[in-house]
């Protein structure tokens, strides 16, 4: 506004304000040096916090490490080779991975899908749209030590709200939410998409407002319907914005630690069945003290990841181009 | 959808139309969303009444007897919690570490989205490719690094090691990057600084009219 204020004022103005829009504007006019002077401030914090424990635990995962014990003797590929060959709690690892997984599985299409359809809705003018656009991001503010807790309560098989209410609208009252399949995992993934919809929702919502206007009032005028706008103009224009999600709630729902933890408790009721990975490795590296172990458990469960992370960007981020 | 059909149509026509269908879906969310506050309606009302009361076989959304001793409890400098200095320190290392990460995150993310140079893939692959190691295994190493800095015990253990988010707004500043023909844009000039027009730019950018200009 000042700028556009200016240029009505003095002509100088209007090559000062455009000489200031090139600059800030273009990539072109930078020194040598600008741009690693800009990385460097996070590329030191990352370095230090970051790239070194990762190497470390790379170093760490090819050894017997006790940190309690003085000597801790390199054996190279051995705690990989343990995983594989079945030896050993390599069993329960897998077991936590194969819960992983299906927490993963079970998770991830929820939190894609609900919060788009959220979206949609709180990118429309109606009143009272701020308030439901807080009421759905709200949850996410809090820390996962209260959702967990919260939700603990709630899905509690005998004095749970949940369970009760379900008994008066006559349905079975007794449903084990915290130590009974598949309702254990029913209750996780829903705490997890309560608690992080709105996170993923205020992303989407941010995509929908970059979609141009005109774009719709084109479709209109070429006599698209209301569904036919919905998935040529509006999911096209937020494919980016649907990898980012897609890639964060993989990652997320793949780390995913408190919520097993808190609700169907530390070995994962029923019989170590909700007990994650993170959950295991935790255990494995700071409860058995095996830390090299855990770091070959961490570095394989991030390798799979990693894999699946390219294969998901090969999938949703080329397409169209 | 049936509100964004009637947002989509010309005012007089909306006012008009607005009525059976717009009510319904209107009443639908109504309803939807008091399901969705309900936990935390919930978890406040249980806040204000007795220990015993909390776990009653009949829930109750009005607490009988109503007690603030949850609240005062907080505040007795009798007990030995001192929960407010908990919450005195969660409030010094969220601000120190957002201080941290708005200044270092907007500031790498700016030259990753709008600056050409050699190694920017590298160091952008290096970014991403540890955002899939389970922050657990950083435990022990950080726990080292810390150390050797005099930090442990102190805040600026939590303050200053990066956490998940700066790689969160790495992401953005790629999806930026590529379509780096467009930030001539105005809009990409009117942020009151770099880092607040960054986020902006991350989620506007990938639009279907930015990516026709590309290619």
């Amino acid at each position: 506004m000042a700028t556009q204020e200016t240029t009505r004022v003095t002509a100088s103005g209007v090559a000062r304000s455009r000489a200031r829009a090139a600059t800030r504007g273009g990539p072109q006019k930078q020194g040598t040096f600008t741009p690693y002077l800009f990385m460097l401030p996070y590329m030191i914090l990352f370095g230090i916090f970051v790239a070194a424990p990762t190497i470390s635990a790379f170093w760490i995962s090819l050894h017997n490490w006790d940190y309690l014990l003085p000597g801790k003797p390199f054996t190279g590929l051995d705690n990989y080779i343990d995983l594989f060959s079945g030896s050993g709690s390599a069993g329960l690892f897998w077991k936590s991975m194969w819960a992983t997984a299906q927490f993963t599985i079970y998770s991830v299409p929820p939190l894609v899908i609900f919060p788009l359809l959220v979206a949609v809705v709180l990118h429309q003018k109606f009143p009272g749209r701020n308030f439901f656009r807080a009421v759905y991001f709200a949850p996410y503010v809090l820390g996962v030590a209260v959702v967990g807790i919260l939700w603990r309560y709630l899905l509690d098989p005998t004095v749970g709200v949940i369970n009760y209410y379900l008994g008066l609208i006559g349905l079975p009252s007794d449903i084990p939410w915290t130590n009974g399949l598949p309702w254990a995992w029913i209750g996780l993934v829903g705490m997890t998409v309560w608690w992080t919809a709105g996170f993923n929702a205020v992303i989407y919502l941010a995509g929908l407002q970059g979609i141009p206007r005109d774009l719709y009032e084109a479709a209109r005028v070429d006599g698209a319907s209301r569904w036919q706008q919905f998935r040529h103009v509006t999911l096209p224009g937020l494919r980016p914005v649907t990898l980012f999600v897609v890639t964060v709630t993989i990652l997320a729902s793949a780390n995913v630690f408190g919520q097993p933890y808190l609700v169907t408790g530390q070995s994962g009721a029923p019989g170590n069945a909700t007990r994650t990975a993170i959950m295991y490795i935790t255990g494995e590296g700071l409860g058995r003290f095996r830390m090299g172990s855990a770091s070959a458990m961490s570095i394989l469960l991030a390798s799979i990841l990693a894999i699946i992370g390219a294969f998901n960007f090969r999938l949703l981020g080329r397409r169209n181009d | 959808m049936t509100e964004a059909t009637v947002a989509s149509r010309p005012p007089g026509r909306a006012t008009a139309s607005r009525r059976p269908l717009w009510w319904l879906a209107y009443a639908a969310l109504v309803v939807f969303t008091a399901f969705y506050v309900a936990p935390f309606v919930w978890m406040i009302v249980t806040s204000f009444k007795t220990n015993g009361a909390t776990t009653a076989a009949t829930p109750t959304w009005i607490p009988q007897p109503f007690v603030t001793e949850g609240y005062s409890e907080i505040a007795n400098p009798a007990l030995d919690q001192p929960v407010l200095k908990w919450f005195l320190n969660s409030a010094i290392s969220a601000v120190g570490h957002t201080l941290t990460v708005l200044v270092t995150a907007s500031m790498a993310a700016y030259a990753l989205a709008r600056m050409e140079f050699t190694g920017k893939r590298l160091m952008f692959g290096l970014i991403i490719a540890t955002l899939f190691i389970p922050p657990i295994i950083f435990l022990i190493p950080n726990y080292l690094i810390v150390d050797t800095f005099g930090w442990i015990d102190t805040l600026m253990a939590v303050i200053v090691p990066p956490r998940r988010r700066p790689s969160a707004s790495f992401s953005c500043g790629s999806s930026s990057c590529r379509c780096r023909s467009s930030s001539k844009r105005p809009r990409y000039l009117t942020g009151p600084t770099t880092g607040q027009s960054l986020p902006v730019s991350c989620c506007r950018c990938p639009s279907p009219r930015l990516r026709r200009s590309r290619s």
